[in-house]
């Protein structure tokens, strides 16, 4: 287990140091002078003259080979200096943490409400197999993996917020800002989890250790509880990893749309303002995020499954 | 000929109706699709303007038509590019296996964690928005399905016994993969294709949606939502029409898509289990 | 009341399909089936697949598939009403007072549960025991089952046992429940000849112990015949044959019974041939394999798959190679047909020149690197399954860019025969074919390309008893015919017996003994040789036809040697002379 563990924080490193590389080379491949830009991202004053530049890119290192700048770069982005926002003028760190919250838990909230739809109407759909019910559910879980968030949302803002007026149309403020937003993002993982449990409760029903646990005497209901259940839930973790990277991206969309300030919204800002070091902040902290969030439910998917857990025990 | 169910041929021929109407676009639509009139913004749908009229009076299903160009061909493109891409790697890393099989499992595990939408941000922030962008922001990604499935059935064929008996037979690793490998991922791959088509159509509304695909003048569905979002409460038509569009072709897409995967999978079982003694012939 | 399991004129149907597009009404599939097993009593159920033995064997436990139901009859355990019973009964029933033994036991067990708790369960159902006492009687359950170390295999997964392990376990949890009957559905089919009698030996304790009921289902007489005390043969769906069985297996009276005896008897009679008629001089080595290493677990103590083998064939010689699973055996194939190379030592091929004819189908004998040929154990596997047979076997003569098309189908179509086959068969896909036409066609395929060493490995485990034998008599046959120097590759003693000149045991990755093969049976030198040769002749492929008796009479005391006390030279039955207890 600790091997499997060392492998998994290993990649998940390496990830993070390559994507943090190639976003320490935006300001060296987007158009204009990278000098600067990063003196621009460095220094607090507004208007620099060519020979403050002069003075200010040596006195930056701006000179010294890339990987020595990168290196730099690098240890002042962990310990926290993410270097300052070209439009607000303010410390990028500032703006990045809250937002972090704001995303981290739009997006646990969504991954809870996917798996527990998922859960309910996988398992109720794999007992009754063939049936109405089963038929419903696959055919819903079917059309609304392709419904795009961007339309949606619209259309419920129109309905719920507008029209109806009984939720907030944007904003992250209690409770009831977080309805729409969630529901949003949830419906494609919901309908792609349904489908998975489905599918591995069906795998679990016809295993032959199922068929062996009723020769042992189990009732049904008690094999199904004990031997069906948690092996069929179980493929749910992989694909929850599969997901997160998806989660962070439709919340991107979401955050827009909403105007929740997240880090999607904080991504988007950067990215549409040319705001570098914004950009830069909020690339490595969602990249680090995912990476995180998929390694921990690869790892949870490992505790889950014994023979995973032996072989790199 | 197989009998196939009613919901995938109907799937099948509103695909069909899309994809046509949209490459006769220049002869069916009925104005140009920049043409503006500003006496008649916002309209509701009428015997003149069949969807409507957007903010600047322009007809709606000729824009609907004119923007499906870019949204479709950009989803294919992507489509057939990670195909090719994705299949190259996976069946070479199930064959060759050691360092570039390692190599290729972690950069797929790596890519997997990033976010399309992050990448494509990322992307325009360094090149600027555009078709280009978008096109390397969907394939970076993208491959990454088809190169899994690709391996896993390779690796899974490979295993098997005539494939061992192909190379005992004196066949060369080529011929092997042309004549053995390539044939039983067919079936599989295109139906991930086909899901992945469907994926790429959402991802596209998404990145013009946030202004990173194509560029005004030029218009796609995802840009026309975007646009309208503004007027939706005057003419929910404007918002309506080209999200049901992406929805109703991504929706067809995934239904045939499913349909063909699971045919290819329950085909690859029946091709492996051993029948009971001589069936007919 | 009477005692045991009494089943009689049981009925099943297969229920018509709700579509009902054939019109067929419901099929039978089993027709007036009457068995019983007394307490204490050792019933073997013996039948080809498909004969409707495992269906017996559900219907006992009222786990039939849906689509199949019970017509008519009457299934009693101990005077219970089997057909009749409420779900709630039957629950009590299955695990409580029957146990059951499965096929695969590696599928049985759930993957994340531990051994020990698939014991928690039955012996909480059914005996009430929770907490320490389950757990004490849990390790007297495994200890029973022949575990020395019952505590680490109840905190051990499914995964981390072998398959006679698994079974041993799968024993464990059946008696749990204190049966009168245990149901064992081919338990041993999957395992090796000296597994296989350990779990028979454990399953016979229990009956004695406990005086429980057992009813084994099989298709192999052979294992059952030194512990039955009753055989039943089905076939299609009915009780063909039944008695003691001695009764059964000395005199049988139906045809497929003789046909199931035939297949493991007549394995046993070719020894004569085998041993005396080939008459090939010993001649010089064509394949020859000096201190040859091969690793693929890298990393410290992990056991090479092959570790110093020096073998070698000699031509025109069949060359039987002896070992379980785990031994090395399908590695040194490997090797040999140069798919996978040595870490260490070499392997050298002195093969014969091709005779240079040339039919217009293409190059002969002599198309470099497919000399030596491979025929595998599983049939179904060795065809391409989306491609038509005869797609198959062109495929190697496409890639020597000779010869037409018209040859090249003119060759395929003689090979076809060759192998005893109908040509028509091509036009089919694998799927359409049965094991022993695909083995065949194996061998076939091989042969196209003019070999001049044929390696079979367990290229005939897969197939029932009697093609097993029609196909090894051709392989013979090609030997004699065609000067093919074979390597058979098996874990059948019988199939060695038959086949080899000399005989090569494997274990654990080394070469522990190489012998003619009356020697090597007569008298196995190394301790694992011992305890195979010790294993077979526990259960000795049963012999029976009435055939003539000089000969086999002299064969059974050659192969047996000394060992076989109180032979009676001019019996008519080989069965009393080599099921003669051990002296």
């Amino acid at each position: 287990m600790m091997l499997f563990l060392a492998r998994r924080t290993a990649a998940l490193l390496v990830a993070v140091l390559l994507a943090s590389f190639v976003v320490f080379l935006i300001p060296y491949v987007t158009p204009g002078d990278p000098v600067r830009k990063i003196i621009r991202s460095r220094v607090a004053g507004d208007a620099i003259d060519d020979s403050a530049v002069q003075a200010l890119s040596a006195q930056l290192g701006l000179q010294d080979p890339l990987w020595t700048q990168y290196l730099r770069w690098l240890g002042r982005f962990a310990s926290g200096d993410m270097g300052l926002s070209y439009t607000s003028r303010t410390p990028v760190v500032d703006q990045v943490l809250p937002a972090l919250w704001v995303t981290l838990s739009l997006v646990v909230m969504t991954l809870a409400v996917a798996a527990l739809i998922a859960v309910i109407l996988g398992i109720a759909a794999a007992l009754n197999e063939g049936r109405a019910a089963d038929k419903a559910i696959t055919a819903v879980s079917q059309a609304f993996i392709a419904m795009p968030e961007y339309w949606l949302a619209p259309m419920l803002v129109l309905v719920f917020a507008l029209e109806l007026s009984v939720l907030p149309s944007a904003g992250w403020e209690g409770p009831t800002s977080a309805v729409l937003p969630v529901a949003v993002l949830a419906l494609r993982p919901a309908s792609h989890f349904t489908s998975a449990v489905r599918e591995g409760m069906l795998d679990a029903l016809g295993a032959d250790h199922v068929t062996a646990a009723r020769g042992r005497g189990l009732s049904y209901f008690h094999t199904v509880r004990k031997h069906v259940i948690p092996n069929g839930l179980l493929p749910l973790t992989t694909l929850a990893a599969v997901w997160f990277a998806g989660l962070l991206g439709g919340s991107v969309i979401v955050e827009v749309i909403f105007a929740i300030p997240g880090m999607g919204r904080l991504l988007f800002d950067g990215v549409l303002n040319s705001d570098i070091p914004l950009a830069q902040g909020a690339v490595v902290v969602v990249v680090g995020l995912a990476v995180l969030l998929t390694t921990a439910a690869d790892l949870v998917h490992g505790l889950l499954n014994p023979q995973v857990r032996m072989r790199h025990a | 000929m197989r009998k196939l169910p009613l919901h995938i041929r109907l799937a099948a021929c509103v695909l069909a109706v899309v994809v046509l109407s949209v490459a006769l676009a220049g002869w069916i639509a009925p104005y140009p699709s920049a043409e503006q009139d500003l006496a008649s913004r916002l309209s509701a749908p009428s015997g003149a303007h069949w969807l409507g009229t957007d903010h600047l009076g322009r007809d709606t299903l000729s824009r609907l038509l004119d923007g499906g160009r870019f949204s479709l061909t950009i989803a294919a493109l992507a489509t057939v590019l990670t195909a090719v891409i994705g299949t190259a790697i996976g069946v070479i890393s199930a064959r060759r296996r050691g360092w570039l099989d390692e190599f290729f499992t972690r950069t797929n595990d790596i890519l997997l964690a990033m976010p399309e939408t992050v990448v494509a941000l990322f992307l325009v922030a360094a090149l600027g928005a555009g078709y280009p962008s978008l096109l390397l922001a969907l394939t970076v990604t993208g491959w990454t399905p088809f190169a899994r499935l690709a391996r896993a059935l390779a690796y899974d064929v490979s295993a098997r016994g005539f494939i061992e008996a192909a190379r005992v037979l004196g066949c060369t690793p080529w011929f092997t993969v042309r004549r053995h490998i390539l044939p039983h991922l067919a079936g599989p791959l295109l139906g991930q294709a086909t899901l992945r088509f469907g994926q790429f159509l959402i991802s596209v509304g998404a990145l013009s949606y946030l202004g990173l695909g194509v560029q005004p003048p030029q218009s796609d569905w995802g840009s026309m939502l975007a646009a309208a979002q503004p007027y939706a409460v005057r003419s929910p038509m404007t918002i309506l029409a080209p999200g049901l569009v992406i929805f109703t072709v991504a929706l067809c897409v995934t239904l045939i898509g499913q349909h063909l995967a699971r045919m290819s999978s329950s085909r690859l079982l029946l091709a492996s289990a051993p029948a009971a003694e001589v069936t007919h012939a | 009341m009477r005692e045991g399991l009494i089943i009689e004129d049981l009925h099943l149907s297969l229920r018509a399909p709700a579509g009902g597009s054939s019109g067929s009404s419901a099929r039978p599939v089993l027709s007036g089936v009457g068995l019983t097993v007394a307490p204490g009593e050792f019933v073997a159920l013996v039948g080809a697949s498909g004969s409707g033995k495992t269906m017996t064997a559900l219907s006992v436990l009222g786990l039939l598939p849906p689509q199949i139901q019970a017509a008519s009859g009457s299934i009693t355990l101990g005077g219970t009403d089997l057909l009749a019973a409420s779900g709630a009964e039957l629950n009590r029933l299955r695990g409580g007072r029957i146990g059951m033994l499965y096929q695969q036991p590696k599928r049985m067990f759930n993957p994340r549960m531990t051994i020990g708790s698939h014991l928690a369960e039955p012996l909480k159902l059914h005996r009430g025991l929770r907490g320490r006492q389950a757990r004490a009687q849990a390790l007297e359950l495994l200890t029973n089952a022949g575990f020395e170390d019952p505590e680490r295999v109840a905190r051990a997964y499914p995964h981390q046992l072998s398959g006679g392990m698994a079974q041993r376990a799968m024993l464990a949890v059946a008696m749990a429940g204190q049966p009168e009957l245990l149901l064992a559905d081919e338990p041993t089919s999957a395992l090796d000849k000296v597994l296989e009698r350990q779990i028979l030996e454990l399953i016979d304790t229990q009956r004695r112990q406990h005086g429980l009921g057992v009813l084994y289902i099989t298709h192999d007489l052979a294992t059952v015949s030194a512990f039955a005390d009753r055989v039943v043969v089905m076939d299609a769906g009915r009780v063909q044959e039944e008695g003691p069985a001695r009764a059964v297996l000395g005199a049988p009276q139906t045809a497929c019974a003789r046909e199931l005896l035939e297949a493991c008897a007549l394995t046993r009679r070719r020894i004569v041939v085998a041993g005396e008629a080939p008459g090939l001089a010993p001649s010089r080595d064509i394949l020859a394999l000096d201190g040859v290493t091969k690793r693929f677990a890298k990393g410290r103590g992990a056991r090479p798959a092959l570790e110093d083998v020096s073998l070698s064939l000699r031509e025109g010689e069949i060359l039987g190679v002896l070992g379980q699973s785990g031994s090395g055996k399908s590695t040194l194939a490997r090797l040999l047909v140069d798919v996978e190379a040595p870490d260490r030592g070499s392997i050298t091929r002195t093969l014969p020149a091709g005779d240079g004819k040339d039919d217009g189908g293409g190059a002969s004998r002599g198309v470099p690197g497919t000399e030596v040929q491979l025929v595998f154990q599983e049939p179904h596997d060795a065809f391409d399954p989306r491609m038509k047979l005869f797609a198959s076997l062109e495929a190697p003569l496409l890639r020597q860019r000779t010869g037409t098309a018209d040859g090249r189908r003119e060759r395929i179509h003689q090979a076809v025969r060759d192998v005893e086959l109908d040509p028509d068969l091509l036009d089919r896909y694998p799927s359409q074919c049965s094991g022993g036409q695909l083995q065949r066609l194996t061998i076939a395929r091989a042969l196209l390309l003019d070999p001049a060493v044929l390696i079979c490995d367990e290229a005939t485990s897969a197939l029932d008893a009697v093609t097993q034998r029609k196909v090894l008599d051709l392989l013979l046959r090609l030997h004699r015919d065609r000067r093919l120097s074979l390597i058979m590759i098996s874990h059948d003693m019988n199939v060695i017996r038959y086949m080899s000149h000399r005989v090569a045991v494997l274990y654990q990755g080394a070469l522990v003994e190489l012998a003619g093969t009356s020697e090597f049976f007569a008298n196995p030198q190394h301790g694992h040789s011992k305890e195979l040769v010790a294993a077979a002749r526990a259960h000795p492929a049963v012999c029976s036809a009435p055939v003539a008796c000089g000969d086999l009479a002299a064969c059974a005391h050659r192969v047996l040697g000394a060992n076989v006390a109180g032979s009676r030279p001019g019996t008519s039955r080989l069965l009393e002379l080599v099921s003669a207890p051990d002296a």
